[in-house]
């Protein structure tokens, strides 16, 4: 290395070309193992399809007071949770993204069936939110409504949300929007089976979902039995 | 797809990167050197024993000390220069009054009879004026300025004398420190200055340094006469001067153990004032000389020194104005969530899958660690110690805040073309 020449800038690329792609490895290494944990909770999600396809065959003959909460439920918000970041940080466009979102669609489809299938079998009453939200237009108000629906989950844990990409070449998602006649409009929200489009507050939600309430209380008031 | 943000993200922190693996480079480069002349050294010990010592021919020397309204220091700048070790009849010291409106004048008349010392009043005319006016009143070889708020070392000018032994050399800069820092403000400036003790020297290793400061440069006489005298350069002649000497490729050292004492400003408005004048002199003066910029017949200064210095504060800019956005869509966001839900505070539970570990994040860190790398080697020089200290502490977590105030303000007098004033 020549200690005055301009030969040292060339040595400087070099070495600091050499970091960067250090840091590049480190980077796509993290990642790889987060693509791992993602393929052992596609694992997971696929074992829990045939949970759930268990516990429907299982339903007929299954009295009410063992059919507590779908072991798929618990998995839902984590998964989610893990989805948006992986939206953030690898983009919307990621493969491994878009195929996680599509069995996790799938996975939240099961769930709401059978959750309706043991609420009409055991007369509960278990509020269901549908949500579909689009990433094509930059939709800023799906993002807050995101928010109020975390918020919400946190508030009423009974309280199942079921989210879903809009656009998502899911033909089981494209049935889901024909049955409940759902508009290419954005955020939209199916709740008591009927569409409302736009951005909605928490106050909004429990305006329209005064069962919240009474279920919380109830709830509330069966614990402090307890 | 990459943003155009994150291109420009990734971009800026490769080239900051770039900088200051270059500046470790040079100065691993550097300490092989020393370690070689220390040996070369040695050897021309070991040869020359029982011989008798030759003499030294000290040069004579002339210290210009401009004054403006510095009643409150320049008793303090004289005899300091009085204490220096270094022959009476070969050192004059040459105080000159730039027209001062408060009691400097009648502070320097107690020196009318003191042989080392000669005093000059005249019109006020802004500092570089009064520079050239000792520099004409001077016949010594060598001469130096030094700013009636600063305090030289006492071995300072003996220290800087091996350098000139190069006739190629036409100045030597010193080491500049904080005197004694006493609150946060001179604390932040501390770790500063010896930051700025080594870039000097890694900049004088490859003759790339942009400014003979204005505390105790020392210059060949012969630079005057070459190059001409000191001009108003956009109130930071220092910094002119220098970029003048490098467009006649002449040769600009660093004596880093030649330590001078200035004294900071004391408040943030101050600081800010004082650093928007060096900023944007900085651009100004860049702007004037552009035929140096990536031009390898000015050597290095051009082709590293300036263009780095205007990335830096580019750079500042981006990050800055990046910065600024993303708190503001963040607060934003805050608000619209606290009109949607209302006010909820939940703890975020910590998992691994959520630790940032894009690479943006392990290039900050990067820049990050070869930045305090250079603030402990900064420390080192200056102070002879690696121990993590106060002022260490200060410039790493505030500096960031208030650099980027006189960047801005600096790049949009610039661009204006607008010289900021002294005082």
């Amino acid at each position: 290395m020549k200690t005055h020449g301009y030969g040292k800038y060339l040595w400087t690329l070099i070495i600091t070309l050499i970091i960067f792609l250090g840091i590049l490895s480190l980077s796509n290494y993290f990642d790889s193992k987060r693509i791992e944990e993602i393929r052992s909770v596609e694992n997971g999600i696929a074992l829990n399809i045939l949970s759930s396809e268990t516990q429907f065959a299982l339903l007929s003959v299954t009295p009410c007071e063992n059919l507590g909460n779908s072991s798929l439920t618990q998995e839902l918000d984590s998964i989610g949770t893990r989805l948006e970041y992986l939206e953030n940080t690898r983009g919307i466009d990621d493969p491994e993204v878009i195929q996680l979102k599509k069995e996790y669609s799938l996975l939240e489809i099961k769930d709401y069936i059978l959750m309706n299938t043991v609420s009409e079998k055991c007369h509960a009453k278990s509020p269901f939110i549908l949500y579909f939200y689009s990433n094509v237009d930059n939709c800023n108000d799906c993002k807050n409504v995101g928010t109020v629906l975390t918020e919400l989950r946190r508030e009423y844990p009974f309280v199942r949300v079921y989210s879903f990409d809009y656009h998502l070449p899911v033909p089981t998602i494209k049935t889901l929007t024909d049955i409940f006649k759902v508009k290419e409009q954005f955020p939209a929200l199916v709740i008591h089976e009927k569409p409302v489009y736009g951005l909605k507050s928490l106050a909004d939600i429990e305006m329209m979902m005064p069962e919240l309430a009474k279920i919380a209380s109830s709830t509330t008031a069966t614990s402090t039995r307890r | 797809m990459l943003s155009l943000a994150s291109i420009s993200v990734h971009t800026f922190l490769f080239i900051s990167l770039y900088v200051q693996i270059f500046l470790i480079i040079t100065l691993f480069e550097y300490y092989d050197a020393q370690q070689k002349k220390k040996r070369a050294q040695l050897t021309v010990v070991a040869q020359a024993s029982g011989s008798s010592p030759t003499p030294i021919n000290y040069p004579t020397v002339t210290v210009i000390v401009p004054c403006f309204n510095e009643e409150a220091t320049v008793i303090g700048t004289i005899e300091s220069l009085k204490s220096m070790n270094y022959p009476a009849d070969k050192l004059s010291i040459m105080a000159v009054d730039d027209g001062s409106t408060d009691n400097t004048w009648s502070y320097l008349e107690q020196y009318r009879n003191d042989p080392r010392v000669q005093i000059f009043h005249k019109e006020n005319g802004g500092k570089h004026t009064a520079v050239n006016f000792g520099i004409e009143h001077s016949t010594s070889d060598l001469i130096s300025c030094l700013d009636a708020d600063s305090f030289v070392h006492p071995e300072a000018l003996q220290r800087m004398l091996p350098y000139f032994s190069n006739p190629e050399v036409m100045a030597v800069t010193p080491a500049i420190k904080v005197r004694t820092p006493q609150n946060l403000l001179e604390y932040i400036q501390f770790a500063e200055y010896n930051v700025g003790i080594f870039l000097r020297k890694m900049y004088s290793t490859f003759n790339a340094i942009h400014v003979t400061p204005g505390p105790f440069t020392v210059f060949r006489r012969e630079a005057f006469t070459r190059v001409g005298m000191f001009k108003a350069a956009h109130n930071t002649e220092d910094l002119e001067f220098a970029l003048r000497l490098h467009s006649h490729n002449l040769k600009i050292e660093n004596s880093h153990t030649s330590f001078v004492f200035t004294t900071p400003p004391q408040n943030v408005r101050a600081l800010v004032k004082q650093r928007v004048r060096w900023t944007t002199g900085f651009l100004l003066n860049a702007k004037d000389y552009r035929k140096l910029f990536f031009n390898k017949k000015y050597g290095h200064v051009g082709t590293f020194t300036l263009p780095a210095g205007v990335f830096s504060i580019i750079m500042v800019l981006f990050f800055t104005s990046y910065s600024i956005v993303n708190a503001a869509t963040s607060l934003v966001q805050n608000v619209i969530n606290w009109n949607l839900i209302g006010w909820h505070w939940h703890w975020a539970q910590w998992q691994w899958f959520y630790v940032n570990t894009t690479t943006e994040r392990f290039m900050i860190l990067a820049v990050v660690i070869t930045g305090l790398f250079i603030v402990f080697i900064g420390k080192r020089l200056g102070s002879g110690s690696w121990k993590p200290s106060r002022d260490i502490f200060s410039y790493a977590l505030l500096y960031g805040f208030i650099a980027p105030v006189w960047i801005a303000i600096s790049s949009w007098k610039a661009v204006r073309g607008s010289t900021p004033r002294w005082r």
